[in-house]
């Protein structure tokens, strides 16, 4: 069996396939570098404590699972190496918030690296007694991720070429049903604000924006 | 001179013709192999265009058919361990079609780009990814993972930690026990027959719904935004229901007593109540779609 080690520099002299896959990491290693870092807001350290706790929902194993997709195989494993750095940008909310808490244990491993579900667990698993996660808090909040979102998306712009039009199609349209559930929880919230069950619903659908396209960035080229 | 020209083009056409067949035939890989596999050994496999299936002997016997049109088979295979990679060659990859018949309780993953996986019988873990094919999953324990794009996820008869995740596809279980996490952005996902303890799922536009038991100590959260929630509740089941849309309805075959502070006004209607003895947590949230709590018809009553 032939061993691709695209790591390899005198391999990828030799090999025009690993040159080519590597040249393509290069570029999303790039763009995920320059995405921007995100910081929470203050109160949303209650919602990452009510996670390590061991709260841990569906949500936040999303970006998990976004890591370990698509990767069995030696040429789309390239892919996950991306994945990391992307991740990379949202593990900067679990940081900022650890440096915010004396008290926060040093450890990111069982952490929140999804700013979005972070934000849900502030507002569906806060511990008793916890301050009141404020909607100014989460606006804030929701305004960082809109950066971040705007980065990833440019990010699928560029890949779109990559990308089967099958594919694009698939992830356009689930982005705009996506983008509408984010439009009909804001219309509602300003109807009634003070709404935590909106405001969760909110959350849901920037949780779910997020681990799209961050999947996105990361599909081998031809999906 | 005709008839020379004719012997000529005969002649040479009966060179060229062989030629073209050993081209097509040098093209294509053939992998035809058996041989004696380790109860609880893996497999993985991976293709771009194709079709993987792995199904269940009786013996302890590995048996393995694979073909790829202009491309290569990169194979990897061991008492325990089985590999099988699709592979381009000058950049060119054809149809890839995988057929392994594998001793029971080996582990699968499975790769695809443009393909379908069926992994029947094998009663062990599972995992598989594809973009645009269809996965189906007959009988595995343990951890369970598979993820698709635009195809649907089909499990049936599964046990143990289940991870369901796709982006239009619709996901559906029969079957199934243990903990179920389960994902989708326009896709429905729908649980029938089944006895989970832990149900946590999310849907944007697609419909959610779960028939099957409650576990006293369980703990089922289905959520979607614009699709309906069917819960299918046995007769003599127990649950502590929690259930809010903000725009749809709320209907129930079982008696609904509001306790104070619960609303049931035109927007955002919440209701929290207790079926039978109460028990499991049972969330049930929809922004616009409708939430339906159904008894469930004793097995083999017509509907």
């Amino acid at each position: 069996m032939t061993e691709h080690d695209i790591t390899d520099e005198s391999h990828r002299a030799a090999c025009t396939e690993c040159a080519a896959e590597w040249t393509e990491l290069d570029a999303i290693s790039a763009a995920a570098r320059a995405l921007p870092q995100l910081t929470p807001s203050r109160d949303l350290w209650s919602g990452i404590d009510a996670r390590l706790a061991g709260n841990a929902n569906t949500s936040s194993s999303a970006l998990a699972r976004a890591e370990r997709r698509w990767f069995r195989s030696p040429t789309l494993r390239m892919a996950a190496a991306a994945t990391l750095l992307v991740v990379a940008s949202s593990a900067v909310t679990w940081r900022v918030a650890t440096d915010r808490n004396d008290t926060a244990p040093s450890d990111p491993a069982n952490g929140v690296t999804d700013s979005a579900a972070a934000v849900l667990a502030a507002l569906t698993e806060a511990p008793a007694g916890s301050p009141r996660y404020s909607q100014a808090s989460y606006e804030s909040d929701f305004a960082a991720m809109d950066v971040e979102i705007r980065a990833m998306q440019s990010l699928l712009n560029e890949r779109r070429a990559e990308l089967d039009p099958n594919t694009i199609a698939v992830l356009e349209k689930s982005l705009m049903l996506i983008d509408q559930a984010i439009s009909e929880s804001r219309s509602a919230l300003l109807n009634d604000p003070a709404s935590q069950f909106l405001a969760a619903q909110l959350a849901r659908s920037y949780s779910t924006k997020l681990t799209l396209l961050r999947s996105t960035a990361t599909m081998p080229m031809g999906s | 001179m005709t008839t020379r020209l004719l012997l000529r083009s005969i002649i040479l056409g009966a060179l060229i013709l062989p030629l073209g067949a050993l081209h097509a035939q040098a093209s294509r890989q053939r992998v035809d192999t058996s041989f004696t596999f380790d109860k609880g050994g893996s497999v993985n496999l991976g293709l771009v265009s194709g079709e993987i299936r792995v199904l269940t002997g009786t013996g302890n016997e590995i048996r393995i058919l694979a073909t790829i049109e202009r491309g290569r088979l990169e194979t990897s295979f061991s008492r325990g361990h089985v590999s099988i990679e699709a592979r381009s060659v000058n950049s060119r990859m054809g149809a890839t079609r995988y057929e392994l018949t594998v001793p029971a309780g080996t582990r699968v993953t499975a790769s695809a780009v443009s393909g379908e996986i069926l992994v029947r019988g094998t009663g062990a873990e599972v995992e598989a990814h594809t973009v645009s094919g269809e996965i189906r999953v007959e009988d595995a324990n343990g951890a369970v993972e598979l993820e698709s794009v635009s195809g649907d996820i089909i499990l049936t008869k599964a046990s143990g930690r289940i991870d369901l995740s796709t982006v239009s596809g619709e996901v559906d279980l029969t079957d199934v026990s243990g903990d179920v996490g389960a994902e989708s952005v326009s896709g429905s996902i729908i649980v029938r027959r089944s006895r989970l303890r832990a149900f946590r799922t999310e849907t944007v536009s697609g419909d959610v719904s779960y028939d099957g038991t409650f576990s006293a100590d369980g703990d089922y959260r289905l959520n979607t935004h614009s699709g309906d929630v069917m819960l299918t509740i046995p007769a003599n089941g127990n649950a502590a229901l929690e259930l809010e849309t903000w725009s749809g309805n709320i209907a129930s075959d079982f008696p609904l007593t509001l306790q104070p502070g619960q609303d049931v006004g035109r927007r955002n209607r919440r209701m929290q109540f207790n079926i039978g003895t109460g028990g499991g947590r049972v969330s049930a949230e929809t922004f616009s779609g409708n939430i339906t709590i159904r008894r469930a018809m004793a097995r083999g009553t017509p509907e």
